[in-house]
């Protein structure tokens, strides 16, 4: 009995909390929908968060499936911070056809073009009219365009998720580090910051030579 | 062991008069705490008592083990084993844990927990009384020589004799030569012990051995434990460098 | 933190607040009446609810020596930011223990007697001896951090220096004295339910522990993630899911380690009929194994629920209920048959055990406002690094804007 009824009163406690959380309008860490579940820490203080409703593709756009069953894409926070800070300037227009593999996003880091390509086949549905020649701050809600597509999110050969989004995110950031190593003029001075165990600066795409971001898009912007 | 002793309690001989029961509370100083006295039950304040059971009358004390639970478990030593068998307690050095009551096989001692200073309350055979010569109080109050007094040899001898000259009035079994270990009580009773509710089915084997099965690991683990980890330290410790270097000069070829 | 703020009522700071009024005075009372006025102990139950706790309160906080070995031992980095909110815990958890069993004793007065009167065969010596060493192995591991807070320098270079004898001593003296609150009840064969008795206890007491302990840190996570925000100027606190998940994985080994083992012992020990035999000990029983055991092995199994913070929670919630039930079936439920009298703890027994619990979580709340406790994982290991890269970092911009 004694056991009972200090498990109950742990369980009540807890319980009493989430009521308590729930008046006061806020929510429990366990149980906010929001973001913050995997988190890397790439440039200083900044840290990349994995959240893990989401998929994310190999061409660096993250998927979401809602649930009234339209698909959101955006681009993801390696997408969006890789060679500085990220410009959209196109989306795939409202009505085409998308398929896997064809220029969902154009943008631009400085006065580079980069092209970003649909992790999947659909329809666009709506576009958000709201991230068209912005800088994007928060990738996660910025989404780029809404699809109507019968391709599920959850293939895992395809698309990653969770601990293994996390892994290959890590992974994509130490490679990007060699890339622009390997395409710097000035070698031995970015190298030198990075095997300091420094990070990337916000304006990588500067130092690097102009045909390389041709390389970086088939290194890391292909599917 | 030789020259230990304790006493050897004949059911078939008690009459049920209550004179130990008395004669307790007057040796050691102890209230009433009950007008019956078949009535009352061990406690703070009682140390023995007669129970009635049909026709048949027995007593329940401290058994004094040989190797006994309480002074294994004692961790100030404020329980240990007087030169004559007897358990005897030291309240100076207790703390209070209650460990001894809890481990005790024969659910013995008692507290006083009305007072800010309690003590554990038990038996002791008496033992100033026989290192001064005289007999337990409940012995030398026994006016049918149900309990006798004795070294623990002699004391055995007799029990075992009777239980041999008379197989039809003894049940046969000595409790408290083996139970628990052995101790300085010993009861011969012309009915299963169970029926007169002292605990049965206690092992052989002393009560401190259960523990010290446990308890003599210990070393092992400390020192092999200490090897183990000091050793992981330096392996994992060794992998990371050779990890780190690794990866050191393949950034450099890759520049 | 200005005074207003501190006043400003909350729920849990009034609940707090009762919580600890209440407490004092049982502890006044319970100081000057004695434990029969003011417990529901007796000569059949002399132990109750606070020893109980100890258990609860011992094994929760487990983590401390688990996540140090780890970390220093093995030198598995990922799970730095673990070990000092791991430590804090391990020290205020024995705190709350220590308190307890003092609170507990019937001569609390006589509480140092261990340290000069010896009996070496005792479980509760050895009990006491590495409580003791493994307290003063708590605070040197945390000692760095409070000399780091107040500059003082010096002192560090030293514990640095014998910081790895320190944890190795930490984790040997846990190993000892997690596995001896299960040796105490090596001498009750008699008395304690069969179910329960074993003379594994030890080995089934300290490999829960280490699962609980660490269900313990990943719940506390979530608290401290609740509690200490960025608006209230903490960093660090948000939850870390990988580490979180590399925690939850080791939970599951030594779930089903444990379960292996209980299973080894019910056949080994032809205990298997006991468990067909309708008792409120055979119900507890299947609830412990159910809650604390089979439920979050069972959701450790799903990669998809080791990573979603929701499942994560409740498992860790689990984990921890199945150790409180155990611990709480061994020291009381197991006992109740054989001392024929059902034992409830009374109204003192439970504000003073809930007092302390509040004035643990007051204290963790005050220390980590004070002290680094949650540090990111780069910044222990390479401030140095970190100092100079970021120097050339701004070289490095300043050169090419």
């Amino acid at each position: 009995m004694v056991a009972i009824f200090v498990l109950a009163l742990f369980l009540f406690i807890l319980l009493v909390d989430l009521i308590v959380l729930r008046i006061q309008g806020k929510s429990h860490p366990a149980f906010e929908p929001a973001l913050s579940q995997y988190d890397y820490l790439v440039h200083d203080g900044n840290v990349i968060h994995i959240p893990s409703n989401l998929f994310f593709s190999k061409g660096h756009t993250w998927l979401k499936k809602n649930k009234n069953g339209l698909m959101e894409i955006g681009i993801d926070p390696f997408g969006s911070t890789a060679l500085g800070t990220l410009s959209i300037l196109k989306c795939a227009e409202v009505g085409e056809e998308l398929k896997r593999g064809g220029m969902i996003f154009e943008g631009s880091y400085g006065n580079k073009t980069v092209k970003f390509l649909s992790p999947v086949n659909g329809i666009v549905k709506s576009v958000n009219p709201g991230i068209i020649g912005k800088k994007i701050s928060n990738p996660y809600e910025s989404w780029g365009v809404q699809l109507v597509s019968n391709d599920s999110p959850e293939n895992r050969d395809l698309f990653f998720s969770g601990s293994d989004a996390l892994n290959w995110i890590k992974n994509e950031f130490s490679k990007l580090k060699y890339f622009i190593d390997d395409n710097s003029p000035i070698v031995e001075f970015v190298g030198e910051t990075m095997y300091d165990g420094g990070s990337l600066s916000n304006d990588v795409v500067s130092l690097l030579l102009d045909q390389s971001i041709n390389d970086f898009e088939k290194e890391f912007l292909s599917l | 062991m030789l020259n230990e002793t304790g006493i050897l309690f004949d059911v078939t001989l008690c009459e049920g008069c209550g004179a130990c029961y008395d004669m307790c509370k007057e040796v050691n100083n102890l209230p009433e705490t009950n007008d019956d006295y078949l009535k009352d039950h061990l406690s703070d304040n009682t140390f023995t008592v007669v129970e009635e059971y049909g026709e048949i009358y027995t007593r329940k004390l401290c058994m004094h083990c040989n190797e006994p639970a309480c002074v294994s478990v004692c961790l100030v030593g404020a329980i240990k084993k007087s030169s004559t068998g007897a358990v005897v307690y030291d309240a100076d050095k207790c703390i209070g844990c209650r460990y001894c009551m809890q481990a005790c096989p024969h659910s013995i001692p008692r507290y006083e927990w009305g007072t800010t200073k309690p003590r554990i309350r038990k038996c002791n055979l008496c033992d100033d009384r026989v290192k001064a010569g005289k007999l337990p109080g409940c012995v030398e109050a026994c006016p049918t020589e149900a309990a006798i007094f004795g070294k623990m040899d002699e004391l055995i001898e007799i029990a075992k004799n009777r239980l041999k000259s008379d197989p039809d009035k003894y049940y046969q079994h000595i409790y408290g030569l083996e139970e628990a270990g052995g101790g300085h009580v010993l009861i011969i009773s012309p009915v299963p012990f169970e029926q007169l509710g002292y605990v049965s089915k206690l092992t052989s084997e002393p009560m401190p051995e259960f523990t010290m099965r446990a308890m003599e690991k210990i070393p092992s683990v400390a020192i092999g434990g200490g090897l183990f980890l000091s050793a992981m330290f330096w392996l994992t410790k060794r992998k990371n460098e050779l990890a780190k270097e690794k990866k050191s000069t393949n950034g450099k070829e890759n520049i | 933190m200005k005074i207003n703020d501190i006043l400003k009522p909350t729920f849990w700071k009034v609940v707090s607040v009762i919580i600890v009024t209440m407490g004092l005075f049982s502890t006044y009372y319970r100081f000057s009446l004695g434990l029969g006025l003011t417990t529901n102990l007796h000569d059949s139950v002399p132990w109750g609810l606070w020893i109980g706790f100890d258990f609860i309160g011992v094994g929760l906080a487990a983590a401390g020596f688990t996540i140090a070995a780890t970390v220093h031992i093995f030198h598995i980095h990922k799970y730095e930011p673990l070990v000092r909110p791991a430590i804090l815990t391990a020290f205020l958890g024995y705190s709350v223990v220590v308190c307890l069993l003092v609170v507990d004793l019937g001569r609390p007065e006589n509480f140092w007697h261990p340290l000069v009167m010896w009996n070496i065969h005792s479980v509760m010596f050895e009990i006491t001896w590495c409580l003791i060493c493994y307290t003063t192995v708590l605070i040197l591991e945390f000692a760095p951090v409070v000399l780091e807070k107040f500059k003082i320098k010096a002192p560090i270079k030293y514990l640095k220096i014998i910081s790895i004898p320190v944890v190795i001593a930490g984790v040997i003296f846990s190993t000892l004295h997690q596995s001896s609150f299960g040796s105490l009840y090596l001498i009750v064969p008699g008395k304690l339910h069969p179910l329960w008795y074993s003379s594994l206890l030890p080995v089934h007491f300290y490999i829960s522990c280490i699962a609980a302990g660490l269900s313990m840190i990943i719940f506390e996570s979530f608290l401290i993630a609740r509690a200490f925000t960025k608006k209230d100027g903490f960093h660090h606190t948000e939850l870390k899911m990988d580490i979180l998940s590399g925690a939850s994985f080791a939970v599951l080994i030594a779930l089903i380690a444990g379960f292996l083992l209980k299973i080894y012992d019910f056949i080994d020990n032809g205990k298997l009929p006991l468990l067909t035999v309708p008792s409120t000990e055979t119900y507890l029983f299947y609830l412990e194994i159910l809650i604390g055991t089979l439920v979050p092995i069972f959701l450790l199994s799903y990669k998809k629920l080791i990573e979603d913070k929701k499942w994560m929670y409740l498992t860790s919630i689990c984990v921890i209920s199945g150790l409180v039930l155990n611990r709480l079936n061994v020291s009381i439920t197991g006992l109740a048959a054989s001392s024929g009298v059902n034992y409830f703890p009374s109204f003192d027994e439970i504000s003073i055990t809930m007092m302390l619990v509040v004035l643990a979580i007051f204290a963790f709340r005050l220390i980590a406002k004070n002290f680094a406790v949650f540090v990111s994982n780069e910044s222990e290991n390479s401030v140095n690094e970190n100092g100079t890269a970021k120097s050339k970092q701004i070289i490095l911009s300043e050169r090419y804007e």
